[in-house]
């Protein structure tokens, strides 16, 4: 894999506090990187180590093959903190021009324009940022963070507090950035559905300790599956949802009308509880192995560490 | 030097469009050196002048002091409206922590936003010090001992900077 961010045993202290406890993992090229964790998992730490705003205590980083503290591989990155940043007294398009400026270049008037029309920004661009709705700033937030075309952004929760058709519209654009500009995103959110739409690669952090990292795919399948949903052709009879529910290997959850719901242990395949059921003469309409959900595995990784 | 210039100016205007802390920082300004002014004229200045023969070296003395309070109470005033404006309000808004993760070095940065607070102040400050000599020397001094003005009148402003 061609690394974009290379992350090392990274530890990070702040007071007495161990934020960070010894963290690694890679982000390739083209890759929408997810990264999650609950409140004060670390990262935002993370983010900011990445971004050169904190310096980590011990461990090695690289972005792009290189040291984040030198101003050319800042050039090469893009990003959105969990405060976006913009000036409210000045308008959507001062903001660009001001941070292409920063960036070193000049004649981005064209950039500029496209890149406000991608965001939908176009027609308010003469407004003042502090008229805008939260959904409008993140907008242009990414849109400023993509005005000097950087290899890889940085997102600490882009759609944090944007509404449901505001946050499509921002998975839409990332989606776009990656597919038609070949960029990479590392991209930290606490919405698992947005993550598991978007993201091909994830890395779950818990009180600054990497729990999971992976292929999301791969992840679902080393996870097992998600539970079994049988629908039946009549309906069960008492004496044998009694059965079901006394053979714990089967994990019968529930039965809804003629649908029969599973969570079985690990060792008992979809077929053994076909078996049993067709052995007891019931007539199955349909079968389906359901795949575990990000969420399914945020909250049993999370379960696995929490303090007894 | 070109991106600390452009973090300079960007926060000048950025302090200027904050229109009510603009309009409150000049009227408390005028005020205040309006006040200072006035006493300092009164206590010193008219004393010295009834004397019949003023001495010209103690009234230079005290028109430095006149304009080195206007300039100090300027800065002062300036520095209380626009380095919470600016600085806290930025910096609780995150635009700081942008700036800090772009190529620009913090201590660029850092010496940008210190100029762009102080320079406003220095200039009303000096403008403000320009029209008390002018008032001072045509109230008090043309009719009897002529247009005073030391150099080292103007340097006492730039000391209160």
């Amino acid at each position: 894999m061609n690394s974009v961010i290379s992350i090392e045993n990274i530890k990070k202290t702040l007071g007495s506090r161990e934020i960070l406890k010894g963290i690694s993992f890679t982000v390739g090229k083209g890759d929408i990187f997810g990264y999650l964790g609950p409140n004060g998992a670390g990262k935002t730490t993370t983010i900011r180590i990445l971004l050169g705003l904190f310096q980590a205590n011990s461990g090695k980083l690289d972005i792009l093959g290189q040291d984040i503290n030198l101003s050319q591989i800042r050039r090469k990155i893009g990003f959105i903190l969990d405060s976006d940043g913009l000036y409210e007294n000045m308008t959507a398009e001062e903001n660009m021009i001001y941070y292409s400026q920063i960036y070193g270049l000049s004649k981005t008037g064209e950039r500029i324009h496209e890149l406000l029309s991608m965001m939908d920004l176009e027609d308010r661009s003469k407004d003042k940022v502090g008229t805008y709705s939260r959904g409008m700033r993140q907008r242009l937030a990414l849109a400023r963070s993509l005005v000097h075309d950087p290899e890889v952004l940085i997102l600490d929760e882009p759609t944090a507090g944007v509404d449901p058709s505001g946050q499509i519209e921002i998975r839409q654009i990332m989606l776009d950035i990656v597919r038609k500009e070949n960029k990479t995103i590392f991209l930290s959110s606490h919405n698992l559905d947005e993550v598991q739409r978007i993201c091909n690669r994830i890395a779950l952090i818990d009180r600054g300790e990497i729990k999971l990292y992976g292929e999301l795919e791969n992840l679902r399948k080393k996870m097992g599956s998600g539970g079994v949903v049988i629908k039946t052709v009549q309906n069960i009879p008492e004496s044998l949802l009694t059965e079901l529910k006394s053979l714990s290997y089967l994990g019968f959850k529930e039965k809804k009308e003629r649908t029969l719901i599973f969570s079985p242990r690990e060792g008992t395949e979809i077929s053994d509880i076909i078996g049993f059921l067709s052995g007891r003469g019931v007539k199955i309409e349909e079968a389906v192995k359901k795949e575990a959900s990000l969420e399914e595995i945020y909250a049993a990784i999370l379960k696995e560490v929490e303090p007894s | 030097m070109r991106e600390t210039y452009l973090v300079i100016l960007n926060s000048i205007k950025n302090n200027l469009r904050l229109k009510i802390v603009l309009i409150v920082y000049i009227a408390v300004t005028i005020m205040c050196v309006l006040g200072v002014t006035i006493a300092l004229c009164i206590f010193l200045i008219v004393p010295e002048m009834k004397t019949g023969l003023p001495d010209k070296s103690k009234l230079e003395l005290y028109l430095g002091l006149i304009m080195y309070s206007t300039c100090f109470i300027s800065l002062g005033v300036n520095l209380n409206s626009f380095a919470f404006q600016s600085m806290t309000r930025e910096k609780s808004r995150g635009n700081i922590e942008s700036l800090l993760a772009t190529p620009l070095e913090a201590k660029n940065i850092w010496i940008a936003k210190s100029i762009a607070i102080f320079l406003p102040g220095l200039i009303l400050g000096e403008f403000l010090a320009l029209i008390a000599l002018i008032a001072i020397n045509y109230i008090y001094f043309v009719p009897a001992v002529g247009f005073i003005f030391n150099p080292w009148i103007a340097v006492s402003s730039f000391l209160a900077a």
